[in-house]
Formats: C-alpha cells, structure tokens, sequence
C-alpha cells in the first residue's frame, strides 16, 4: 500500500475512534460534548459517502457544498454553549445565519456545486480561527476557568484540534483555486497534507471526548 | 496574493480583539453582580444575626419574666403576709419552700437552656448524646451518634457552635420531618472537621420560598468559622447536612 492510500484510509481511523467514544458516552456528555459529537457523526457520513463516489469515480464536491455550512451550524453551536455567559446571546447566531446564507447563494451563484467552494470554506476557517483563539483568550481568565472546570481539558484539546486543522486548512482553501492550476502532483501533495490535518484534529478531538466530565 | 491573505490575517485579529472585549466586558459586569449578590447575602446574614440574637433576649426576659419573677412576687407576697399575720404558719411555709423549690428549678432550666451543664462539664460528645437520650425519650425516634476518637479535645468556641447548630437541626427534625431515624457523625482529619447530620423524614420542600432562620443562623455560624455548609434531600428522601469546619490551633481551649 503506497502512502497516498495509506494517508486515505488512516484518516477514518480517527474518526472512528471519535465515534466509539461518542456512542459509549453521548447521554453523560454535557450540553457542549453533545454538540462536537453531532460533529463527529456529520463528518463520518460525510466521509464515508465522498470515499464512496471517488471510489466509483463520479463527482463528490457537492458534498463539501453540504459540509461546510452543516459544520459550521455545529461548531457555531458548540463555541455558542462555550460563550454562552461571555458574550451577547444572539451575537453567534447572527453570524451563524449570515454564513449559511451566504454558503447557499455561494454555491448557487459564484461556486456551484460541481467545483470546490474555497470562498465558503475560507470564510468558514476565519470565524472558526477567531471563535478558537478568542476561546483560548477566554480561558486565561482564572473565573472562567473555575466555572468551566468540569470542561476544561475537553475544551482545550477539541479546541486546539480545531485551530490547528482550519489554521492549515485556510492555507490549502485560500489557494485552493490556484492549486488546481498547478501539476496534479502538487495538487495531490497539498490533499494528503490535508488529511494529515484532519486526523490530527480529529485524534485532538477523541482525546477531548474521551477526557469528558466524569460526574 | 499575498495581500488578501494579510487582509484574512488582519481581520482575525480583529475578530479576536473584539471578542475578547466583549469577554472582557461580561466577565466585568458578572463579577460586579456576584460582589452585589455577596453583599446583599452578607446583610441579609447580619441582619439574621441580629434578629437571631433579639429573638433569644425576648426568649430569656420571657421565662425570666413570666417565671421566675412571678413565682419570686408570689413568694414575696407570701412572706409578706406571714409577717403581717405574725403566727407561725407551717402550712404557709411549706408552700414558700414548694414555691422556692419550683423556682430553683426554673432558673436551673434556663440556665441549661442557656448552656447546657453537660457541654461545659463533660465536653460536646456527653452533650449531644444527652440531647438524643432525650429525643428518643420523648419521640419515637431512633437516633445514631459517631464521634471520632480525634475530636476529643476540640476547642470550646467549635463545641459549643456545633452543639447549637445539631439542636437546630434535631429541632427541625422534630418540628417538619415526621422522621424515624437521626445519624450524627463527627470526624477531625486533616486539620478539619468533618461533621454529618441526616435524617430519614420528608426532606426539605421542593421549592421552599426561603431557607428558615435556623438554616441561616448555621450558615452564619459556619460562615463565621469559614467553613462550608452543603444541606439538602439525599437521594433517599430525607435531609442531610455536610459541615466542614478549618480547626484553627489559635482558639482556645
């Protein structure tokens, strides 16, 4: 098995992990853990269903017209159960609705959903890097931190996972249009480091599950 | 390409900036209402206090007033009309000695109300335990007292508030819960003092519109030790109490 495949098929190895850990834990998750395991359940469908078009060679990128904006509503929920004290209540949800908007007359009008939506997706990665750095300035706050105690190892794993992957991430969808005017091999290089991200962030994200609120 | 990319890296942190002061801004106001909330809970408990200690004097100048200074004027009178009838009365004085006698007891009971003989003499555990002889003397309750062996020789300000905050407590038992069995535990570990009270009645109201004077005036005392104090229904159904109290080596014995 060369490596390109190897990468492929280890990347559902983490999020398989995840999903082990979502499905023996889910009802003694708190109300944040419940939200990140919707997550996890999304992108294994997601996964699991792109793997199977490119396998039987037809198009998958609308998938990822269906992903982004779902993804979004998810982590937008989970950094809104994390703020939820800290900051105005409909602030997220404000934003949370501009950017599906925004996705759906994306893919209907500038990006359709035969090509891949790097305007969404680059969008997607700013607000998830400010909601991620913004958390982690948040937790220097010693109040913060009693009150989020029972949390706070699973916020810091799933939350590093998630700055690291659209940290990466925002690089390879910034230049996602220009990469696919270079040799294909570039093109293939820059996807497996994509997918080097993604099991990291998921292995960060099965840790954080895993470290849940015991009581 | 490399300009928007600095405009995408410019407009995180200003993203970041501007959710960290609204952060800052809650965390602010959040603070500021906890120290409100401290203050208000911090008169209210005064306030307690105060009405706490009225209640007391009212209690002690009523006995005082209602028995003692009663039988005390008819003693008086009794003697005075001896003088007058200036014959000795044996029958007379009988009844002064049965009236002196009575009043004897009076202030021995007052006086034990006030400071229990047992807890000055033979320490807290003689006391509680003499308290829940006479609970289960006069209810029908069985009772369940631990104290470590460590806990023998607490300083007297601890004995005296853990003995007034156990009354509270059986005294509630026997006023609300219609209950069966009392469990008392003490324990000293750690520079601590670990102390238990449960009962198995019918548990605090689901939603009760306030916590009663006797609850506030243990917080109070607890509070005044800086220790903790947890109360509610156990799973079970009846209330339960847990007190942490720091043991300080500069109280006096």
């Amino acid at each position: 098995m060369d490596f390109k495949n190897f990468i492929f098929l280890f990347t559902n190895f983490p999020l398989l992990i995840a999903l082990v850990v979502v499905i023996r834990n889910y009802l003694r998750f708190p109300a944040e853990l419940k939200v990140i395991s919707w997550c996890v359940f999304l992108s294994i469908v997601i996964q699991f269903s792109s793997q199977y078009l490119a396998s039987q060679k037809e198009n998958n990128l609308f998938l990822l017209h269906i992903f982004v904006p779902a993804s979004f509503v998810c982590l937008s929920i989970f950094y809104q159960k994390v703020f939820s004290h800290f900051i105005h209540r409909n602030l997220l949800w404000w934003i949370m609705s501009l950017f599906v908007v925004f996705s759906i007359v994306n893919s209907l009008c500038w990006q359709t959903i035969e090509t891949f939506n790097s305007y969404a997706l680059s969008l997607e990665s700013v607000l998830l890097i400010i909601y991620s750095l913004s958390l982690f300035a948040l937790l220097l706050n010693e109040s913060v931190r009693k009150e989020k105690k029972a949390i706070l190892v699973s916020l810091r794993w799933i939350n590093a996972g998630i700055l690291i992957y659209y940290t990466s991430g925002l690089l390879i969808f910034y230049f996602g249009d220009l990469l696919t005017h270079f040799s294909k091999v570039r093109f293939e290089i820059s996807w497996r480091f994509h997918s080097f991200i993604y099991i990291i962030q998921f292995i960060c994200i099965s840790i954080g599950l895993w470290k849940h609120p015991k009581n | 390409m490399l300009l928007p990319l600095a405009g995408i890296i410019f407009l995180i942190v200003l993203g970041v900036i501007f959710m960290y002061q609204q952060f800052r801004k809650n965390i602010i106001r959040q603070q500021l209402e906890r120290e409100e909330i401290k203050n208000k809970y911090q008169r209210e408990l005064l306030l307690t206090t105060i009405r706490v200690q009225e209640e007391e004097r009212k209690r002690i100048a009523s006995d005082l007033h209602d028995e003692l200074a009663a039988a005390l004027s008819i003693g008086y009178m009794q003697l005075t009309q001896l003088e007058e009838q200036k014959e000795f009365n044996l029958k007379k004085i009988a009844q002064v000695r049965e009236l002196l006698q009575t009043t004897l007891a009076s202030t021995r009971r007052i006086s034990h109300e006030l400071m229990p003989l047992q807890l000055s003499q033979f320490g807290l555990e003689k006391a509680l335990s003499n308290l829940l002889e006479k609970v289960e003397s006069a209810q029908n309750i069985q009772t369940n007292l631990a104290v470590s062996r460590s806990c023998d020789k607490l300083p007297w300000i601890y004995e005296v508030a853990l003995y007034r905050m156990y009354s509270e407590m059986i005294n509630n038992t026997l006023k609300y819960a219609e209950a069966t069995t009392i469990d008392i535990s003490i324990l000293c570990k750690s520079e601590q003092l670990f102390c238990q009270y449960a009962d198995d009645g019918k548990g605090l109201p689901e939603k009760p519109l306030h916590s009663g004077i006797g609850l506030q005036n243990i917080e109070n005392r607890v509070q005044s030790f800086e220790g903790k104090f947890e109360y509610g229904n156990s799973e079970e159904g009846g209330f339960y109490a847990k007190i942490i109290l720091p043991l300080e080596t500069n109280h006096q014995k």
